[in-house]
């Protein structure tokens, strides 16, 4: 849901407010990520499988209880699935974020490339912003994979992201 | 209200672990006020097993949830071990129609977390949960996770699950409702087995007579919206039973009376 509303628009604001430094980039990176992943967690805890809820309930465990042996596990594969949905959709904020305001980084480079009419400079950016997006993604989905099998093990995986 | 009267220790000698008494409840299901139990009066006397048979929809599972104190009666009161409970959690041990295991949990671990919820020390409910696996056949099967096992040994699991939790009352929901007609007659056998070595409170809702009859000391039977207490039977059957009794000519006759009630042709209210 949050990823439809364009966080990037706030990218010039936040040039205003913070100037050209990494900062503005950084929050920018923030909202883009957060969103999404505590929302799709949020949905992954009233998703916690109901049977388990009324289980827990009639043999008296707290708040709390439910909490720790059920909403937290259960939502962890919304957690790691946010996670991965906003790995490459970070990287290409990263990058509009440089060519809106910046001295260096890829984005720079890029938009610096295509004034020049450079199409090999242009290639070349493009090509490392590929690989770089798929680097991000690849990791996010290992970890992904390593912490639902130490955390979750046994578990079949979630499929979908909630919020996504 | 047939039953139950008086108050524990009373006439007849073991106390009551569990009585509901006259208990109501009401919902508002679309705008209408919906009738679920009408001052139900049942219970269970230490080392008794008793079974709650009704058809559905009659408000079987509203009453577990009013015993285990998720939901408050209209009217009535619940006592347990003596104690007037009304509304609180945390009294009984419970298992459900769905086995409700925890799925990233291993057998043994979904064990020791139920018993610790009822404050049963680590230590002591690592060591209860490995030596009942054992003991009960399932010792093989205490390291893997819950997905891998078939519908029965799950049931089994949550049963044990059930049985080692320090409550004055076990409360089995239609525990075999889910199950295919062979897994299920295998699993009253077991059920039988397990109860009759360990002798526990015991209150079994379901709606097949036969595993009623079969696996009680007496048995109280509802009748439809709003529920009440149609009647309360006492099974015949000497103990230590099999399921041999199915073929015994009385059990056909109990069977055939507890259906008259259950349809309704037996209005015979005491």
């Amino acid at each position: 849901m949050s990823q439809n509303v364009p966080l990037i628009a706030l990218g010039p604001l936040l040039m205003v407010w913070f100037g050209f430094g990494l900062l503005p980039k950084m929050i920018l990176l923030v909202l883009v990520r957060f969103f999404p992943v505590a929302w799709s967690m949020l949905a992954g805890l009233q998703h916690a499988e109901p049977q388990l809820r009324e289980y827990l309930a009639m043999i008296g465990a707290s708040r709390r209880q439910t909490f720790w042996r059920l909403e937290l596990p259960a939502s962890l594969p919304y957690f790691f699935s946010g996670l991965k949905l906003t790995a490459a959709y970070s990287f290409s904020t990263a990058v509009v974020a440089e060519w809106l305001g910046s001295g260096r980084g890829i984005g720079y480079f890029l938009v610096l490339q295509s004034r020049g009419y450079k199409t090999t400079g242009v290639f070349a950016a493009i090509l490392c912003i590929v690989a770089c997006s798929l680097l991000l993604y690849g990791l996010a989905a290992g970890v992904e994979r390593i912490g639902l099998r130490r955390l979750r093990p046994g578990a079949e995986r979630v499929k979908g992201g909630g919020a996504a | 209200m047939s039953g139950l009267q008086g108050s524990p220790g009373g006439s007849g000698g073991t106390p009551w672990k569990l009585e509901v008494v006259s208990v109501s409840k009401r919902y508002m299901r679309d705008g209408k006020p919906l009738h679920v139990l009408d001052r139900i009066s049942l219970g269970v006397r230490e080392g008794e097993f008793v079974s709650v048979v009704g058809p559905s929809g009659s408000g079987k599972s509203t009453l577990f949830r009013l015993i285990g104190g998720v939901e408050r009666p209209d009217a009535g009161s619940i006592r347990i071990a003596g104690r007037d409970v009304t509304g609180q959690r945390g009294h009984i041990s419970y298992m459900p129609q769905q086995p409700a295991l925890f799925p990233w949990l291993t057998v043994r671990q979904n064990i020791v977390s139920a018993l610790t919820i009822a404050r049963v020390e680590r230590k002591r409910a690592v060591r209860l949960a490995e030596e009942w696996l054992e003991r009960v056949g399932l010792g093989d099967v205490a390291g893997a996770y819950p997905h891998e096992l078939s519908g029965g040994m799950q049931q089994r699991v949550s049963f044990l699950r059930a049985l080692l939790m320090p409550r004055d009352v076990m409360c089995l929901d239609e525990p075999f409702a889910a199950l295919d007609a062979l897994t299920r007659t295998r699993m009253q056998a077991w059920l039988l087995m397990q109860w009759e070595a360990s002798r526990r409170s015991v209150l079994l809702v379901t709606h097949s007579i036969e595993e009623a009859v079969l696996l009680s000391d007496r048995i109280y039977v509802l009748g439809k919206s709003p529920a009440t207490v149609r009647r309360e039977i006492r099974v015949p059957f000497p103990r230590p039973r099999s399921q041999d009794i199915w073929t015994d000519p009385a059990f056909t006759r109990l069977r055939a009376d507890i259906l008259a009630l259950l349809e309704g042709n037996g209005e015979h209210d005491d």
